[in-house]
């Protein structure tokens, strides 16, 4: 399974204060508050270490459907952190890659389980106007656009199509009329959009 | 102790700053659920949990804040909390 997660942070700091007595604590495991509190830039981790957790989050909800506010049991473990990427490992009831990108604008994760291969991209859109529909309109456009340029599937055989669960899935129709449905994960927050479609475990024939 | 409706419309006063869908905040109910109904930034859910703490006195674990998806979770668990006072 699949989760992708995006953290606007002009957006997070003006919602949240971070800083908060109780606020770190309700949050973040011992040692994810330690790495907080050592960090250069504390703030940075905070964000990046919670869009880990809601992208491995929304990849195990997305399969249990079971829906819980508990952060301390995603536990976020960091192999490679820079000021640009970071790639890492989190654990909710199963155990997930992670891998992040931060810009001075934006942070966002995607979740994907350890082996999986080949590691499903995550792609960031700015967002051209503010309002919730044109929002989602444009994130399933430039989704569809993107698959149809990697893929050279053509435009009309897509689809984004939401299960009776709510779940978004990528609804690929090949020449034989058959159709092949890709989980895919959408978030937004702020300015920012972000997608990512989950590779199928065997090559897809057109 | 406050009734259930002192106990919602006290609480509504403490969500308000965290909410984004001001027509669903219009028409709270019980069943009203912070992140789908209200869209609330879920990073949001844990000022909710500790503004109920500051204001009520009580601790919220992590097992009960577990719950706290919607109003009546939310008011259920602040009723439990302060039973146990």
């Amino acid at each position: 399974m699949i989760g992708n997660d995006i953290v606007d942070r002009a957006q997070a700091k003006r919602e949240s204060n971070w800083q908060r007595k109780g606020f770190l604590n309700k949050l973040f495991t011992p040692s994810e508050q330690q790495l907080i509190q050592s960090a250069i830039d504390p703030e940075c981790l905070v964000w990046l270490l919670w869009s880990m957790k809601e992208s491995a989050y929304k990849a195990t909800t997305r399969k249990t459907g079971k829906r819980v506010f508990n952060p301390k049991k995603i536990s976020c473990t960091l192999t490679t952190w820079s000021d640009e990427a970071a790639e890492g490992f989190v654990v909710y009831e199963e155990e997930y890659r992670t891998r992040s990108l931060i810009t001075p604008n934006y942070i966002a994760s995607v979740a994907f389980p350890a082996n999986q291969l080949p590691i499903p991209e995550q792609v960031v859109i700015l967002f051209e106007r503010a309002d919730n529909q044109h929002q989602s309109t444009q994130l399933r456009t430039s989704l569809l656009e993107h698959y149809a340029a990697v893929s050279s599937v053509a435009d009309k055989e897509l689809q984004v199509f939401s299960d009776k669960n709510g779940l978004p899935a990528l609804v690929i129709k090949n020449s034989l009329q058959e159709t092949v449905s890709l989980p895919i994960s959408i978030s937004h927050h702020g300015h920012y959009g972000a997608f990512s479609i989950a590779h199928p475990a065997y090559p897809f024939y057109h | 102790m406050q009734t259930k409706d002192e106990l919602i419309t006290a609480l509504k006063t403490i969500v308000k700053p965290y909410v984004q869908d001001e027509q669903a905040f219009e028409h709270v109910t019980e069943a009203t659920d912070f992140i789908r109904d209200l869209k609330i930034n879920s990073a949001n859910l844990v000022d909710i949990a500790l503004d109920v703490e500051e204001a009520y006195d009580i601790e919220i674990d992590n097992e009960s804040m577990e719950k706290m998806l919607t109003v009546g979770t939310a008011i259920d668990i602040i009723q439990e909390k302060l039973a146990a006072k």
